[in-house]
């Protein structure tokens, strides 16, 4: 009984997970994977944990000292798309779409959960516009009221490092139907509008 | 749009029970007092709003009889979504429309629902948060991206509050992002806000003297209550001193209100009880008008007519009577002939 209720009390402290889960999922880890597969998940949990490293330069994981995106020679370097965290960066490269590099700031600002700018890689990101090569910053930070906050926050402190800076914009999904939308979305879609001159002139 | 089924289980006094509406025009709900009268617009108010008119926790809300904290509430809808639910999940409450569940802010004002009680004619002389609700609620119910902007600014706020109440001195830094973030938001809402007052003072007169009151309409003035002077990043710069003493947020739409004015004096000082329900009154038939403008409003009203003298309830009776929409009116005396006659179901509680 001990075993499963200590491995129930492993799972459970893993988000999102709540006792009830925790315990199917201790359960199924018990009765029904193989050995094999038991020590193969256990292997990528204390192997992936040991060898994590962050890339110096956009601190997203990496394998060595630099991450694939940064050691790509076919990657804009001067384009840094900064984002919260690593979750938002692969949401990002899973659309192919995006040519720069990153910056992963670890968070946003919030003082309800004692972040502050010194829990960021804001100081990183200034050294790496100073280095002289990056024409645009784009702020990709969420619409949330702490995703406004650091947005504003890194449009002061990067002001005087001579680079365009820019915010992504926020609007209408593919495939979206007007109908639907809920209105602070149109509204938004509205106000950042583009020129489809332009548009094609970039694409 | 209107509700035509209700069904409740574990719902307050009912452990099971179910109820018919006309889909338009006046249901009656008549029975004495604590038959489940107001509960049955209590569940409507919730359907639509996604909270009780007087905030109560949701877990108050379970039959007292009943042994498993579990209450569900399903509405049939013979247009839009076919039906709208609510059960309560742990402390929280789940809503569906149709087969999909849907989050709190995407119910509001679909459609728009008006209470009025005893509680709502409190709105000229009761605390300043009775009014901003009042505003709130109008154009959250409006427009969602007002909505929106409200819940960020009211995050922005406990974030900025967060950072005053640190024993540390602030981050200039991050005390100038969170004041800008503020002030995005805070100046949308306070516009809308100013907008919607501008709006409401200009009918104001008319709606009073079609209530028999030219008397009121004479002598009450609606204006905004002057908390913030110029910009208001710039109100938010000066207080900072007292904010930081304070430990919160002292200037902003939080803390806004609306100044009824008698002539020169405060309105609250000089207005009668009756007037006080008279210009009440006033205010719902200008909402109801309001919103109408984007879609029917269903009217819930409850114990409405004990409140008010014979001229009133004549044109309250000719309002009712002629509503286009869905109306719900409890009531436990008798009712005016002619808005009797205007009554498709009556429900009887014991």
């Amino acid at each position: 009984m001990k075993l499963l209720t200590h491995l129930a009390e492993q799972f459970n402290k893993l988000p999102g997970v709540g006792p009830k889960t925790a315990l199917r999922l201790a359960h199924h880890v018990l009765f029904s994977m193989t050995p094999e597969d038991v020590n193969v998940f256990a292997a990528a949990l204390t192997d992936g944990k040991r060898r994590l490293q962050t890339c110096r330069t956009c601190f997203s994981i990496a394998d060595g000292d630099d991450c694939a995106i940064c050691k790509n020679p076919n990657r804009d370097t001067g384009v840094i798309l900064v984002v919260a965290d690593i979750r938002d960066l692969l949401a990002v490269e899973e659309t192919g779409m995006f040519k720069g590099r990153y910056h992963v700031l670890g968070g946003l600002l919030s003082p309800m959960q004692r972040i502050g700018p010194d829990k960021l890689r804001i100081g990183e990101l200034r050294e790496r516009l100073k280095a002289g090569q990056v024409r645009e910053v784009i702020l990709g930070t969420v619409p949330t009221a702490e995703g406004e906050v650091t947005a504003h926050y890194l449009m002061d402190k990067l002001r005087d490092c001579g680079v365009k800076i820019t915010r992504i914009s926020a609007g209408i999904p593919v495939g979206g139907s007007l109908e639907y939308m809920d209105a602070m979305t149109v509204t938004r879609a509205i106000l950042n509008r583009q020129d489809m001159r332009a548009g094609q002139e970039q694409g | 749009m209107s509700f035509v089924r209700l069904s409740l289980e574990n719902f307050r006094r009912f452990p099971k029970a179910q109820f018919s509406f006309a889909e338009t025009g006046l249901t009656l709900i008549l029975g004495p007092n604590g038959a489940g009268k107001s509960t049955i617009l209590e569940t409507i108010y919730l359907l639509c709003m996604g909270r009780t008119p007087r905030d109560v926790r949701f877990s108050s809300l379970v039959h007292r009889g009943s042994t498993t904290a579990y209450f569900r509430v399903e509405a049939e809808r013979p247009s839009g979504p076919g039906r709208s639910v609510a059960y309560l999940n742990g402390s929280a409450v789940v809503y569906h429309e149709g087969d999909q569940t849907v989050r709190r802010s995407d119910l509001i004002g679909k459609p728009p629902v008006i209470l009025f009680s005893a509680d709502e004619m409190r709105i000229v002389a009761g605390e300043p948060a009775l009014r901003r609700r009042m505003t709130d609620r109008i154009l959250s119910q409006e427009r969602p991206e007002y909505l929106a902007r409200l819940k960020r600014y009211t995050r922005a706020v406990e974030e900025r509050n967060a950072l005053l109440r640190d024993d540390m001195p602030p981050d200039p830094g991050s005390w100038m992002a969170l004041d800008e973030t503020l002030a995005a938001d805070g100046s949308e809402i306070l516009s809308a806000r100013r907008g919607f007052l501008r709006d409401v003072s200009a009918d104001l007169p008319d709606t009073l003297k079609s209530l028999g009151s030219p008397h009121l309409a004479e002598r009450i003035r609606i204006e905004p209550a002057e908390t913030i002077r110029g910009e208001y990043l710039n109100a938010l710069i000066d207080a900072r001193p007292q904010d930081r003493g304070a430990g919160h947020t002292t200037v902003g739409p939080h803390r806004d209100d609306i100044r009824f004015w008698d002539q020169t004096l405060p309105a609250a000082e000089t207005v009668s009880q009756g007037e006080t329900r008279i210009l009440s009154l006033a205010l719902k038939l200008i909402e109801s008008r309001r919103l109408a403008a984007v879609s029917q409003p269903i009217l819930l009203c409850d114990d409405l007519f004990s409140e008010l003298d014979g001229v009133r309830r004549d044109a309250v009776t000719a309002f009712l009577a002629a509503y286009p929409g869905q109306v719900l009116l409890t009531s436990c005396l008798a009712l005016p002939d002619p808005l009797l006659a205007a009554v498709r179901l009556t429900l009887t509680l014991e």
